[in-house]
């Protein structure tokens, strides 16, 4: 007895890898996952008059086509591409949109960050999910030639170290830094800002004492890093990268946020990228927001948090792109001086108790010392100020 | 023309409506008109065109049930009820569901294929066929759950009278809870996605429909393998979802 098209086809998955699909009719194929079970996929063109090949197919597929929103809900919708609107509903307004994507990732082989721009990096560390390094690059300050404003301060998002538990790698700490020490530029990098539970005394330790899993990155050799202390909601940060950062790119607006990603793909790429951040692009891409039953919903609105999956790049991304945001505290004794310069010396004298005081009542900088205040949660960076190396990695 | 749910609600209600009065017409037709008692050599004859009209599901889906369409004014068609359209594809998914060497079956499909239509068709067949089947149908909400369980009673009432004869329904259809479908000692019924959901229930099958839109469906997908359920079915559409990965062996971190 014959075999079907169907029976022909299971037959030929034997031959081919994993997640190869195998035609079993126009529009039809069907592939094998790793743990043996199939999928069939069955594509519009498998319906007769659909089939874009022929005469009525393609009138069809030109009337459907041009009937939908965008061409990534037709990806989504038809061509069964989950990618196509890049990340429900959270960043898909602009990394959905093809050309609002050109706009905020460089995808350009030969572009390479300017050597003078400072560079920052973000961390987060893991075991079982994954470790990540996120290197981004400031351009230096500026000043419109017109205006004379400064222009509001860049960030290329370039180059990331992205490691988790496989077969191949076991994801500990001192090959994990022995890898990230490899990273270009990171030698003259401003700050690494990382997740502030890695710097509490959590970890038990041979010496009795409980010591940090930040310690215990120092101890391998890791650059000096500190804890972040910004805004840490993710619904905060959708907010400001897409109002903030890529505010009015969809009316030629220019982006301040730009990520360089040249290898996108649908899986994360494990491993260290000089200067690539293509799994920071698979998370985004994934990134959606919490989902939640019918019940659920009877009772409560629907959630505005990001499901926490697939987010370590993001959270990195999300140290940076927040330390930044965060206006730039000047030291109260900087802003004391800039005050006075203007007076003649007797005017300064008088004029320095009082600035002084006034300061000291806005809680600006302590009575006794007369160095600024560190308020709660407060984020101090200045970019302007900040040593040419790390602290403790002053060499030479 | 887009119809609300509600409003695809009540056309299918109406849909159904139309069609018990036909079947009562048909009673009434034939009380006036011929015995009760059958006499051996019909129903030999009757017995013969069951066999013939149950030898495949996609025999029965394509000449024996009618599916309803919505949009069947503005496509032209001279009326809701149709036939499964004769696609090629309708046969090879039938054949796979068919297959008992894996229980689990995934599928993912462009939008307006038909595909839930004729999973519910496999279903409805099989507990038509086979005493105390039992399908559950998990879908996102209550109401879709409906719309497929509307599907399986449509399927249903549309065969022709021999049929219904053959397989009768212990309660009236129109009598029938919406997210149940009852037909001999079978039945499929309808719950909203959610985990949790499946426990203690052990069921024959299990048709989970847009999967990737269903929270937790993941979780459910577990609770169904680990419930002893024999044929498992999802279907949907494209969505960055638990069933993307799942389909795609995507690597998560």
């Amino acid at each position: 007895m014959a075999k079907t098209p169907l029976q022909t086809a299971l037959q030929k998955l034997n031959d081919v890898p994993v997640q190869f699909p195998v035609p079993v009719i126009r529009g039809v194929n069907i592939r094998a996952k790793k743990n043996g079970l199939t999928v069939m996929s069955l594509h519009y063109s498998a319906v007769p008059g659909r089939d874009p090949e022929t005469e009525e197919g393609a009138k069809w597929f030109k009337k459907e086509n041009s009937g939908y929103a965008s061409q990534a809900m037709w990806k989504k919708e038809q061509e069964m591409d989950a990618y196509a609107t890049g990340g429900e509903a959270v960043f898909n307004a602009v990394l959905g949109n093809p050309a609002l994507y050109q706009m905020v990732v460089i995808s350009d082989p030969h572009w390479f960050p300017d050597p003078r721009w400072d560079v920052v990096a973000g961390f987060d560390h893991g075991i079982t999910n994954a470790t990540c390094l996120l290197k981004g690059y400031v351009p230096r300050e500026s000043w419109d030639p017109v205006t004379g404003q400064k222009n509001p301060t860049e960030l290329y998002l370039c180059g990331e170290f992205y490691r988790y538990r496989s077969d191949e790698w076991t994801n500990n700490v001192d090959e994990n830094v022995l890898a990230m020490k490899q990273m270009h530029d990171m030698e003259r990098a401003r700050w690494i800002l990382a997740d502030p539970s890695i710097f509490d005394d959590s970890q038990a330790s041979d010496e009795g004492a409980p010591t940090n899993i930040y310690q215990t990155y120092k101890k391998n050799g890791m650059w000096p890093m500190k804890a972040y202390q910004g805004v840490r909601s993710d619904v905060s940060f959708v907010e400001w990268v897409m109002s903030d950062y890529w505010k009015g790119i969809v009316r030629g607006r220019k982006p301040r946020l730009y990520i360089v990603c040249r290898t996108l793909s649908d899986r994360p790429q494990p491993g260290l990228h000089q200067y690539d951040c293509p799994n920071l692009l698979w998370e985004m891409r994934r990134a959606k927001r919490v989902q939640m039953t019918s019940r659920q919903l009877l009772t409560r609105n629907a959630s505005e948090a990001l499901e926490n999956k697939n987010n370590h790049a993001m959270d990195t991304m999300k140290q940076i792109s927040g330390a930044l945001r965060s206006p730039t505290e000047i030291p109260g004794w900087e802003g004391v001086d800039a005050e006075l310069e203007k007076l003649d010396p007797t005017t300064r004298q008088i004029r320095a108790r009082f600035v002084m005081s006034k300061l000291a009542q806005e809680g600006k900088i302590d009575f006794q010392t007369g160095q600024p205040r560190k308020g709660k949660g407060a984020l101090s960076i200045d970019l302007r100020r900040a040593p040419g190396v790390m602290p403790g990695r002053r060499e030479g | 023309m887009a119809y609300s749910e509600e409003q695809e609600m009540v056309l299918r209600r109406a849909a159904l409506a139309s069609l018990i009065l036909e079947q009562r017409q048909e009673e009434f037709d034939r009380a006036r008109r011929t015995e009760n008692k059958l006499s051996d050599v019909e129903e030999k004859a009757i017995a013969e065109k069951v066999r013939e009209a149950t030898s495949g599901a996609w025999h029965w889906a394509r000449n024996y049930t009618k599916t309803y369409n919505q949009h069947w004014r503005e496509q032209g068609r001279s009326t809701p009820y149709e036939p499964f359209p004769d696609w090629a594809f309708f046969p090879i998914v039938l054949e796979h569901l068919e297959d008992d060497s894996e229980k689990v079956k995934l599928f993912e499909k462009s939008r307006d294929m038909m595909v839930t239509w004729i999973i519910t068709a496999y279903f409805t067949f099989e507990c038509m066929l086979v005493p105390e089947r039992e399908v559950i149908v998990q879908t996102m909400t209550d109401l879709k759950g409906y719309q497929v369980i509307d599907y399986a009673k449509h399927l249903y009432q549309s065969q022709p009278e021999f049929l219904r004869q053959k397989f009768p329904v212990p309660k009236p259809i129109e009598k029938q809870a919406n997210n149940e479908f009852m037909v001999g000692s079978s039945k499929i019924w309808a719950i909203p996605s959610g985990q949790g959901k499946i426990r203690s229930y052990h069921p024959w099958g299990v048709f989970s429909d847009e999967t990737a839109f269903q929270p937790e469906a993941g979780i459910a997908y577990d609770e169904a393998r680990a419930g002893g359920v024999k044929k498992i079915v999802l279907n949907s559409t494209a969505a960055m979802s638990w069933y993307f990965d799942f389909t795609h062996d995507a690597e998560t971190t």
